[in-house]
């Protein structure tokens, strides 16, 4: 098989699959190596981009999944209807963003760098699927850990958690 | 008439002081610290005056601020860093949490426009296949003897459960009327007057009681007897009554 045809098997899968597959479980229905069938997809993602196909190959992790360009939402909205997009509040989205820089962390350290208790926001984000518990501290008391999930990555549209910029970014050198 | 109140909000005491910090231009790392405690109680009373509760949060904060406020009276702390006296400041500890909090809300912030971005993006779901199955593919494997296995294992599981086997349907008593009233009226017939306890067992059923009481009640209504009792819940005296 040459890779133009594997490729367009790659193709076929993530089609039907729909949701997030791994570049490995792929790897493993074609026989091929992980590693070999993680930079077909990496150029499969480059050539949607280059060929500026409708769909594109969204990366994540090690998980790929086609989706369609955020741009083009202007269109699409207007054949699917209904469709609940519901943002997080800030209160989520400070807890998330404490999560995000510095898991894994406890809900004491959330709670403590927002003044205020932080437990509702948390309940929203493990169920929105955004963050998970990443074990517990061994501390007194042994509290829950808590980190970002791949969703967290699908979500904000990071290809992995590297890509969150540095927090350098944000602080504002005051010099006099 | 409708009423617009617009209230600001705050993700928490933090936010509040920021706020005020930003209002007054003022630099966060010289506080004044008269001026923002100040204005951070009245933002309280006025939520107070609006009957909103307001988050103990806010108060440990209030708190906090006339604590700093009144060690600023005091002549300055200080403590001694690599030999070199160094004076502290009371307001450093809120400097650093509110650097921290700020910090964190510009992330939020970043991260609010890439859900903006990304919420956009369609996805979808995965593809129903179930059609292109082949139901009788799955039976393929399966022989005649798995199937006598099977049942074989069912039935051992069954004795497991049933270790005696004995099985046995309880059937509902049934009663007759007549037969009842016949043996009441030959009962008194042979005595003229007995007790209904006498009549029943003590290991009578209950739907026995039952047709036993009925025809007791459809001989009162023939007048064939008649029933009296000594005092409530007493046994009941059944007597022939004479033609």
């Amino acid at each position: 098989m040459d890779n133009r045809e594997i490729k367009s098997i790659i193709e076929g899968l993530l089609f039907t699959f729909g949701e997030p597959i791994e570049s490995s479980e792929i790897a493993k229905v074609l026989d091929l190596p992980t590693k070999e069938v993680h930079s077909l997809l990496l150029e499969m993602k480059d050539e949607f981009d280059y060929n500026r196909r409708g769909i594109r190959i969204i990366r994540f992790n090690k998980s790929f999944q086609l989706g369609t360009r955020p741009d083009h939402h202007e269109w699409i909205k207007q054949v699917v209807q209904g469709r609940n997009t519901r943002s997080l509040s800030n209160a989520a989205l400070e807890t998330l963003s404490i999560v995000a820089y510095k898991q894994p962390v406890t809900k004491a350290d959330i709670d403590h760098i927002r003044g205020v208790k932080s437990d509702r926001s948390l309940e929203t984000l493990i169920g929105r699927r955004l963050v998970k518990e990443a074990g517990k501290l061994d501390k007194p008391g042994r509290p829950n850990l808590y980190g970002t999930t791949d969703e967290f990555l699908r979500y904000f549209g990071l290809e992995s958690l590297d890509e969150l910029p540095p927090v350098e970014d944000f602080t504002i050198e005051e010099e006099e | 008439m409708s009423y617009n109140v617009s209230v600001e909000v705050f993700e928490g005491p933090l936010d509040l002081l920021l706020n005020l910090i930003d209002k007054n231009e003022i630099d966060i790392y010289d506080i004044p610290i008269n001026t923002v405690t100040e204005q951070f109680i009245d933002q309280l009373k006025k939520w107070e005056d609006m009957n909103l509760e307001v988050a103990s949060d806010f108060i440990i904060m209030a708190s906090t601020l006339l604590e700093i406020k009144s060690k600023l009276l005091l002549p300055n702390e200080t403590v001694i860093v690599d030999g070199e006296e160094v004076q502290v400041d009371p307001r450093e500890e809120l400097v650093k949490r509110l650097m921290e909090y700020k910090l964190y809300k510009e992330i939020s912030e970043n991260l609010k426009a890439s859900e903006e971005v990304y919420s956009k993006v369609y996805y979808k779901p995965q593809e129903d296949v179930s059609d292109f199955r082949d139901p009788f593919q799955e039976l393929s494997a399966v022989e005649l003897k798995d199937l006598v296995e099977t049942l074989e294992n069912i039935l051992q599981r069954h004795r497991y459960n049933n270790p005696q086997g004995n099985f046995f349907e309880i059937r509902r008593e049934e009663v007759s009327l007549e037969e009842c009233t016949r043996d009441i009226e030959s009962k008194v017939n042979a005595r003229d007057s007995i007790r209904f306890s006498d009549i029943i067992s003590t290991q009578a059923s209950r739907s026995r009681i039952i047709a036993y009481f009925l025809s007791l009640l459809e001989l009162m209504r023939t007048r064939f007897i008649s029933v009296r009792q000594d005092g409530s819940f007493s046994d009941l005296i059944i007597e022939k009554r004479g033609i």
